[in-house]
């Protein structure tokens, strides 16, 4: 038990305690309402406004988002805010008009993937479904509860992530969507309000910008190299890679988790609204953690902070001006940001199995509670690989970009073209879009994995083909326009077009 | 002086806004609620 980063005390960790096993009381409350799967997996379709902005903003931000974005303001400061965080914010506000259509085109739709089959049939459904299921396994939020629980107890990462993955099967497998829309608003509430606090009275207590550059000049070792971390697109990130995480921000229109909220909606006008008012929230919680990774930054220039690692940054912040028992919610809100996101992505990867997968695919005719099962089998194969991945990637930065990368080049074109396409799509446009944007992400990844050269300065892995070089990240990059150039070109030479089953 | 604006406003944008939402919140979730005692 050693490199505790933060102490913490009784009384925070009571806080903690108790946030838990309020966590699964409420699982269990939610379990005895047992009428199938569309109660289980849909929340009926009710789902009413102020619902579905707890649940959207909490499920598409957990620690990636905290431990990643603050890790980038810490070395790039600002450029974490504009370049990366902004893109996502345009998408938000994208689809905020694009819900209340897909709510319209699609009534009884459950399912993201279930356009694409829809649309194309059975075999561009399967891959989509694979490429949701892959985006879906929870190595993100594993490897972020792990790394939590180290940080404040010393407790080896193997543990804390797997209490992190039990704690959060339990209240998915028993509660369902009730359950997890429920305990997302609890988490939304808590994981805004600590950062927002931990943001003020930190950036008070060390005397605001004029101090915080202070402390940067020190750190840093000039007031240039200080002055860019106020600047835009500064920092050692090439400009390829800026770009390549601008565009993982496309993973925000073909987000599964999304489309399962938009169709578990009471109506068009109820996501829209949940839309708006979410972009504000995602908008003010980036900016939050950015500024708190710059503060850290300044913190140990004036040595009010040892030396921590990046990712560290935060939570030393945090743990140095946050007084006793703010400093447990906000621990608590932390882990309520991984396990919200963990929650969802668990239930939209049983889904995959349970509906795309099983119903669809397999047995059409298969009753309520069978589907209900197969969706929970499915969240326990996801926790498993969830798991399995989280032992297996070193950074928490490199698992989004490729979980971008699969989502995006397989599920973004055909499913977009297919729902608002005026000409029925053919169908081997999405046979070849999404086998190729799946192969090639798969075998990008796995060959620059093993074939490619770790960069220690820059922490990622560099691909060289003759002369150029490539960081991993850069697929993104490559294959979408590619995917892009071939689902036209197969759709204007293409014939055979689905005959759609509703 | 406009970063420790913004950071201020953006705190306050962080822990108004989940209170201001509660109260919106509250009153569907204890309509849903009552919907799922009488289902019971």
């Amino acid at each position: 038990m050693d490199d505790i980063v933060v102490s913490l005390h009784v009384i925070d960790w009571l806080v903690v305690m108790v946030y838990i096993i309020f966590m699964l009381a409420v699982g269990f409350y939610f379990s005895k309402r047992k009428e199938g799967f569309d109660e289980y997996f849909m929340a009926g379709r009710t789902l009413t406004a102020p619902l579905l902005v707890g649940t959207l903003v909490s499920t598409f931000y957990g620690l990636d988002t905290l431990f990643g974005t603050s890790e980038i303001g810490f070395y790039e400061g600002i450029s974490a805010f504009f370049a990366y965080s902004l893109p996502y914010t345009a998408l938000y506000v994208v689809m905020a008009y694009l819900s209340p259509k897909f709510k319209t085109i699609f009534p009884e739709g459950t399912t993201m993937q279930e356009i694409a089959t829809r649309k194309y049939g059975k075999i561009t459904g399967f891959f989509t479904s694979i490429a949701a299921f892959l985006y879906s396994t929870n190595t993100m939020e594993m490897m972020g509860i792990g790394f939590l629980l180290h940080l404040v107890s010393g407790m080896p990462f193997w543990m804390g992530t797997l209490m992190g993955a039990i704690i959060v099967v339990i209240y998915t497998w028993t509660g369902g969507l009730w359950a997890v829309t429920m305990t997302d608003f609890i988490q939304f509430v808590s994981m805004m309000i600590t950062v927002g606090i931990a943001l003020i009275v930190g950036w008070n207590a060390i005397g605001g910008f004029d101090r915080v550059m202070e402390g940067l000049v020190e750190w840093t070792g000039s007031r240039e190299a200080a002055g860019a971390f106020f600047s835009a697109g500064a920092g050692y990130l090439t400009p390829w890679t800026l770009v390549a995480y601008s565009l993982t921000a496309f993973a925000v229109l073909c987000e599964p988790a999304f489309f399962q909220r938009i169709f578990a909606s009471a109506g068009p006008r109820e996501i829209q609204k949940a839309f708006k008012v979410g972009v504000p929230m995602w908008l003010s919680f980036d900016w939050a953690v950015t500024f708190l990774g710059i503060l850290g930054a300044a913190a140990i220039g004036l040595n009010i902070l040892p030396e921590v690692e990046a990712n560290e940054a935060l939570f030393a912040v945090v743990g140095q001006y946050l007084p006793v028992g703010i400093l447990g919610i906000f621990v608590a809100g932390v882990l309520a940001a991984a396990m919200s996101t963990a929650d969802s992505y668990f239930l939209v990867a049983g889904g995959v199995i349970g509906f795309d997968i099983y119903k669809t695919m397999i047995n059409p005719k298969a009753s309520g509670d069978k589907v209900e099962a197969m969706t929970k089998i499915g969240i326990l194969i996801s926790a498993a690989l969830s798991l399995v991945l989280a032992f297996s990637f070193e950074r928490i930065m490199e698992v989004w970009v490729f979980q971008a990368t699969i989502i995006i080049t397989v599920a973004l074109v055909p499913v977009y073209f297919g729902a608002f396409s005026r000409k029925p799509p053919k169908k081997i446009a999405g046979i070849l879009s999404t086998f190729t944007g799946l192969v090639l992400s798969l075998v990008w990844y796995i060959w620059s994995n093993f074939f490619g050269t770790w960069s220690e300065e820059y922490g990622v892995y560099v691909i060289k083909i003759g002369e150029l070089e490539f960081w991993q990240e850069y697929g993104i990059l490559i294959i979408t326009p590619l995917v892009v150039l071939i689902y036209l070109i197969a759709n204007a030479l293409g014939k055979k077009v689905v005959e759609e089953v509703t | 002086m406009v970063w420790d604006v913004l950071c201020y406003v953006m705190g306050g944008v962080c822990i108004l806004g989940p209170l201001a939402l509660i109260f919106w919140y509250f009153s569907a979730a204890r309509a849903r609620l009552k919907d799922f005692h009488n289902k019971r």
